[in-house]
């Protein structure tokens, strides 16, 4: 089904700009608007200070666009966390699926007329933004480029609104859900776009990866490249990119739960999650300063990657504590939740150092970062020694409970158990490993500028062994 | 008879944890056939349907509708069903021929065919005068057509119709009633459910009665008064001074089963044929009994309904 004739699309359009209150809403954006632009002409005289006309222009520019962002993304989840919970809770849900309409048709088609709507009020406000034209300063085509941003990272709030909607039961939990996500994103993906939001102010090039997913590096992103394999990129695009694959993730999401859970929906799910977050890493294994890389990976593709594994509600059977591996590689138990995070937190690191070593010879990176093997050494060591103790703690906490209980339970001790068992024991070992010993067994495997001590592994391993064999003697 | 069965239903069960929703229910109905299904509250019949309309897959058991497996093939099943659930929402934002169109296209009627199906469907379900109307200005009954219509727009071959007359005024009742008389004609296979039974008795070619998830009986109408109400009931009316003597002549006569006094008449259940009840008045007469009134009370579905369910219905 091609998006054009997507009946939904056609519905929502239809019935979204009938009546006053998408025409209030547009009156509303565009109010907020020209009070805080008239506001900050007014209060801080923008225009009679001694900067050159130019670059008041892009800093002018840089708050209209702000603005737009602020206003996005604080509507889009609003707009998107109700539209399928709606259709549930008015019983048309089941006669729109009866009609042979698929779930991701359903998605689809709602996702797009959020898209049309926004870029509805994004036109409808282009006045606004049309003053920095007066200024000079900018350039057309960097506003058209930022907000080529801003609707994929529209897109995003809005996939992760549809998301919630399909996953909740009320409208009131979707949108709250909708709007705690969208707000950890925003924050989240704001930290690789400090170095861009610099550039606004005239600051240097710096090295920065996936910097616009951000939009608030939107305004400087048109000036940004980024160094992949020792090529540039264009930050508009590598970020474009980042955020359509997210949109994804979530559009998929959302069409799973929409279809009832199943299994086959959720194996695409978790392929499509595995595979963009092999392809990120990758990507950012290209990157010639690791450390930079290693951010976006763990603040942003991995948790992502985890939230489209975990949130697919297919559980497997409740196995034994024989099968607590395959349940395990199946990832979708939450009891293994902890563990399966680290064991992809550890593959997208092996992968990215594995790829970095295979072009460092090939490439001349420009920055010039040393090169450490011994930190892939620690790097695989700690992952391994994490994993022997997350498992016998796994095993441990299974033991005494299960279901539900058991997810809390898990998420409680199997946080807190290494931290506490190392914490006691550090009581009885030379000062100098017992700072914070609990706290360095739990991120070794992430950071390896910690130097980690070979008595902190063997902590943590005999205490997941111990924890592992009282579970089976406790049987 | 090359055509396959429209509805063909196999030992169907559905269990949810403890409870048995349905329980081993089989069920067959031919083209034009409309099927009548017959329960209190709770006993099954949402379930059977949801099954037949691909939304809830049975435990055990095979369903077919057109021949095509409902839980292999569900969506070329969805194809040849028009299902209308129990409880409904319409989207109250659209007018009745734009809530219609989005309908057909989502079944993926060709664009140019839409306009001319709709005014037929509309024609049918005596909504023509509303095609303009915005939906959330409609009548309940008015609702429920329009849901009926939706129904048809792409002329399924089996309509589901999950109690479409609940909630309905008398006269909106009737005029669903010929609305699905005319369907009939039309050659389709409807399966309508109802808790109550004079709506369905009259054009319904055959009826269920459902009860516990388990189908207790199922025919066409006349068949199951005649099989399942067991005695007829036979009034007769004699003055007081011959009861005595009328119950001692009742009683040892082939086919009386039981004979009860109710004020002035006596109740005789009968399970005789036409000629034993000939003989059973004669002997009546023959023994000098005078009666005052002779008759059969007009036994109905309501009847059969209640015998069967008497003591099961919670």
């Amino acid at each position: 089904m091609t998006i054009p004739m997507n009946p939904i699309l056609e519905k929502e359009i239809r019935t979204r700009l009938r009546g006053a209150r998408a025409f209030q809403l547009l009156f509303a954006y565009v109010l907020v608007q020209v009070l805080i632009m008239g506001g900050l002409i007014v209060m801080r005289g923008l225009t009679s200070s001694d900067m050159p006309l130019g670059q008041v222009g892009q800093l002018f520019w840089a708050i209209t666009f702000w603005m737009q962002l602020g206003l996005v993304t604080l509507i889009t989840p609003g707009l998107t966390s109700g539209l399928l919970v709606a259709e549930r809770e008015q019983q048309t849900l089941d006669t729109i699926l009866l009609t042979g309409l698929k779930p991701a048709d359903i998605v689809v088609g709602k996702l797009c007329s959020i898209a049309m709507f926004i870029v509805w009020l994004l036109a409808g406000s282009l006045p606004v933004t049309a003053i920095v034209f007066m200024t000079g300063g900018v350039a057309p085509a960097e506003i058209l480029l930022a907000y080529v941003l801003l609707m994929f990272a529209a897109m995003v709030y809005g996939s992760i609104g549809i998301a919630c909607s399909a996953v909740a039961k009320s409208q009131g939990k979707a949108t709250l859900l909708a709007y705690v996500g969208a707000i950890i994103v925003f924050i989240a993906t704001s930290i690789p776009a400090v170095p861009a939001i610099g550039m606004v102010y005239g600051g240097d090039s710096q090295v920065a990866y996936f910097s616009a997913i951000n939009p608030l590096g939107a305004p400087g992103a048109a000036k940004f490249t980024e160094q992949y394999f020792g090529i540039s990129f264009p930050a508009w695009l590598i970020s474009s990119v980042v955020n359509a694959c997210i949109t994804t993730l979530f559009t998929l999401l959302a069409s799973h739960h929409l279809s009832g859970c199943q299994q086959r929906s959720a194996v695409l799910l978790r392929r499509v999650a595995f595979g963009m977050f092999v392809l990120l890493s990758a990507l950012l294994g290209g990157a010639a300063k690791l450390s930079i890389g290693f951010i976006q990976l763990f603040v942003f593709i991995v948790p992502i990657t985890l939230v489209a594994t975990f949130g697919t509600g297919v559980r497997s059977a409740v196995a034994p504590q024989g099968s607590l591996w395959k349940r395990l590689l199946s990832g979708n138990d939450v009891v293994s939740g902890r563990l399966f995070a680290v064991v992809i937190y550890s593959i997208g690191a092996v992968l990215m150092y594995g790829v970095h070593i295979a072009f460092r010879e090939a490439i001349s990176y420009s920055d010039g970062h040393p090169f450490e093997p011994r930190a892939l050494q620690q790097l695989l060591i700690s992952g391994f020694v994490n994993a022997v103790a997350l498992t016998g703690v796994a095993a441990l906490t299974m033991r005494f409970v299960s279901g539900r209980w058991a997810t809390l339970g898990f998420t409680i001790i199997g946080w807190a158990t290494p931290m506490f068992i190392l914490g006691v024991l550090s009581a009885f070992l030379p000062s100098d490993t017992s700072t914070a010993l609990g706290f360095i067994a739990q991120t070794t495997v992430f950071d390896y500028s910690i130097e980690p001590r070979t008595s902190h592994w063997i902590v943590t391993a005999v205490a997941g062994v111990a924890c592992g064999i009282v579970a089976k003697w406790k049987r | 008879m090359n055509e396959p069965l429209r509805i063909d239903l196999r030992n169907i069960t559905k269990r949810y944890d403890k409870l048995t929703a349905v329980d081993n229910l089989s069920l067959a109905l031919g083209p034009g056939e409309i099927f009548g299904f017959i329960g209190p509250n709770g006993a099954g019949k949402t379930t059977t349907i949801k099954i037949l309309a691909t939304l809830l897959e049975p435990t055990s058991g095979t369903a077919f509708v057109d021949g095509i497996n409902v839980v292999e093939n569900p969506d070329a099943v969805r194809a040849r069903i028009g299902y209308m659930p129990d409880t409904f929402g319409v989207y109250d934002e659209f007018k009745v021929w734009e809530y219609l169109d989005f309908f057909a296209a989502a079944y993926k009627v060709p664009k140019g065919d839409r306009p001319g199906l709709i005014d037929l469907v509309l024609d049918l379900t005596n909504l023509s005068n509303k095609k303009d109307a915005y939906v959330e200005g409609l009548s309940r009954g008015m609702k429920q057509r329009l849901c009926l219509a939706r129904t048809m727009v792409h002329n399924p071959k089996v309509l589901l119709l999950d109690e479409p007359a609940s909630g309905l005024d008398p006269r909106a009742r009737i005029e669903i009633r010929d609305l699905l008389k005319e369907l009939r004609n039309l050659g389709k296979t409807i399966i309508v459910s109802s808790h109550i039974l004079p709506e369905l008795a009259d054009f319904c070619t055959s009826v269920g009665i459902i009860e516990k998830g388990k189908l207790l009986v199922s025919g066409p109408i006349d068949s199951l008064i005649g099989d399942n109400i067991g005695a007829r009931v036979l009034e007769i009316k004699v003055p007081a001074e011959d009861k005595a003597m009328a119950s001692k002549v009742l009683t040892p006569l082939k086919g009386v089963r039981n004979v009860a006094e109710r004020g002035e008449v006596l109740d005789v259940q009968f399970d005789g044929g036409i000629d034993a009840q000939n003989d059973l008045l004669l002997a009546l007469i023959t023994a000098k009994v005078r009666i005052v009134s002779f008759g059969e009370v007009q036994t109905d579905l309501e009847a059969v309904f209640m015998n069967l369910t008497r003591g099961l219905v919670a």
